[in-house]
């Protein structure tokens, strides 16, 4: 059966830029009160809350004290949802049908804004207050249905109508991950793609590493940390345009 | 994707205009008891096979072993990686950390790690059922049948047989 892959990453620009004014230190804060994630993540921590997704709800726990989280009960999301990141007061679900944003202005309370259903998404979300990027993949596992391998650009200035700007071809897009003027995007067996994003809604491709099968990034600092298969290697990402792999662990 | 229990696994058959109370061929799980399914316990460095997702913590980095539970390494000599230790978790595709504790699914179950000592792997808390749809094997290997929704309180669902004159194969797949 064909299905599709989808991918939805939304810049989170905020964060990102606090992230890169971290000049203590080159591997990422050293200790942190919580870590970071990949953007393929079923779990995202908001604030004393840790919100999960699982086919079609969002359930809520209040992890104030992080040794005994509190359930908090549930709300109806959509359907076959994959992903979720956190941004600011809202919540971005990547699903099967489109991309959810939800308002935790409220914590306890998550609550529908606005979605986009012109793409079929199932992957990872991740946001930024001005431009998303959005991968969707056809066939191989974990695809959501759909016919595409694309690298979409949306404006989200409005985040409850996001406007599409740009489709970039691609091979087998998996997850992928921001860090300054970089984008990342992995390819499974065809690697990863760096970007250029010196202007957000035109992506310019600088370059492809092949030497791995690539899922998911993660930017930490200058550090970029790929999930990979059987296991993780790290680069330096200080240029972002040119990651030196600085070692890894497989197998 | 996962082995996680997608859009079929929801009790939508009985909507379908070829649902029936007894359905001629269905499929049935097979459940098994495992007493150490829903424990985690604290194993030296495990080789990486179906690698999984990453979280990032400090100079640590935990990833997930699908099903199997997660890695625990230490990534500050990054040119020499090197794996810590194992924390075997039956089921586990999740995690997150927030403060000194790695929250995780455990099956169905949550379940929040102090990482005081990372390699000691000690249960903190647990939420029992706390994510029914993170069932492995929650669908049968076939699309296009009906099937007996599962139970996350039944156990591990090991198989899935195909049988004849089903009751209640209210699922659809």
């Amino acid at each position: 059966m064909k299905r599709i892959q989808s991918i939805i990453y939304l810049l989170l620009l905020l964060s990102l830029t606090q992230l890169s004014c971290d000049k203590s230190s080159d591997s990422g804060p050293k200790s942190p009160t919580s870590g970071a994630g990949g953007s393929l993540a079923r779990f995202a921590i908001s604030g004393n809350y840790l919100y999960t997704v699982d086919f079609s709800t969002i359930r809520i726990f209040d992890i104030t004290d992080p040794a005994n989280p509190l359930d908090k009960g549930m709300v109806n999301a959509g359907w076959d949802i994959e992903t979720i990141f956190p941004y600011k007061d809202k919540l971005f679900l990547g699903g099967a049908t489109g991309m959810y944003v939800f308002s935790i202005a409220d914590p306890l309370k998550p609550t529908r804004e606005g979605m986009v259903t012109h793409f079929r998404a199932c992957d990872p979300v991740v946001a930024n207050d001005t431009v998303s990027y959005v991968t969707l993949r056809s066939g191989g596992p974990g695809s959501c249905g759909g016919t595409n391998n694309v690298l979409n650009v949306y404006d989200v200035k409005i985040a409850s109508s996001p406007n599409l700007v740009r489709t970039i071809s691609m091979k087998s897009p998996y997850g992928l991950g921001i860090k300054n003027k970089g984008l990342y995007v992995c390819e499974g067996a065809n690697g990863m793609v760096v970007f250029d994003l010196s202007d957000p809604y035109t992506p310019v491709q600088k370059q492809v590493i092949t030497n791995e099968t690539f899922y998911d990034v993660i930017p930490y600092g200058n550090l970029l940390i790929a999930y990979i298969e059987k296991g993780v290697c790290f680069y330096d990402i200080s240029n972002p345009f040119s990651p030196v792999l600085l070692g890894k662990l497989k197998g | 994707m996962l082995g996680l229990c997608l859009a079929s696994c929801i009790d939508l058959g009985r909507r379908r205009p070829g649902f029936r109370e007894i359905q001629p061929e269905a499929y049935v799980p097979v459940y098994s008891q495992d007493p150490e399914a829903n424990t985690i316990k604290a194993l030296p460095p495990q080789p990486i096979v179906e690698s999984g997702k990453i979280y990032v913590w400090g100079n640590y980095l935990f990833q997930v072993e699908r099903l199997a539970g997660v890695h625990i390494i230490d990534y500050s000599d990054k040119s020499n990686p090197k794996k810590l230790g194992f924390i075997k978790s039956r089921g586990c595709t999740e995690l997150a950390v927030k403060g000194n504790y790695l929250i995780i699914n455990n099956m169905t179950d949550l379940v929040s790690i102090d990482l005081a000592n990372p390699v000691q792997g000690k249960e903190a808390s647990r939420i029992k059922d706390a994510f029914p749809h993170f069932m492995v094997n929650s669908v049968p290997p076939y699309p296009g049948y009906y099937y007996v929704c599962p139970e996350p309180g039944k156990g591990i669902i090991t198989s899935w047989k195909l049988e004849k004159n089903v009751k209640g194969a209210n699922c659809f797949h």
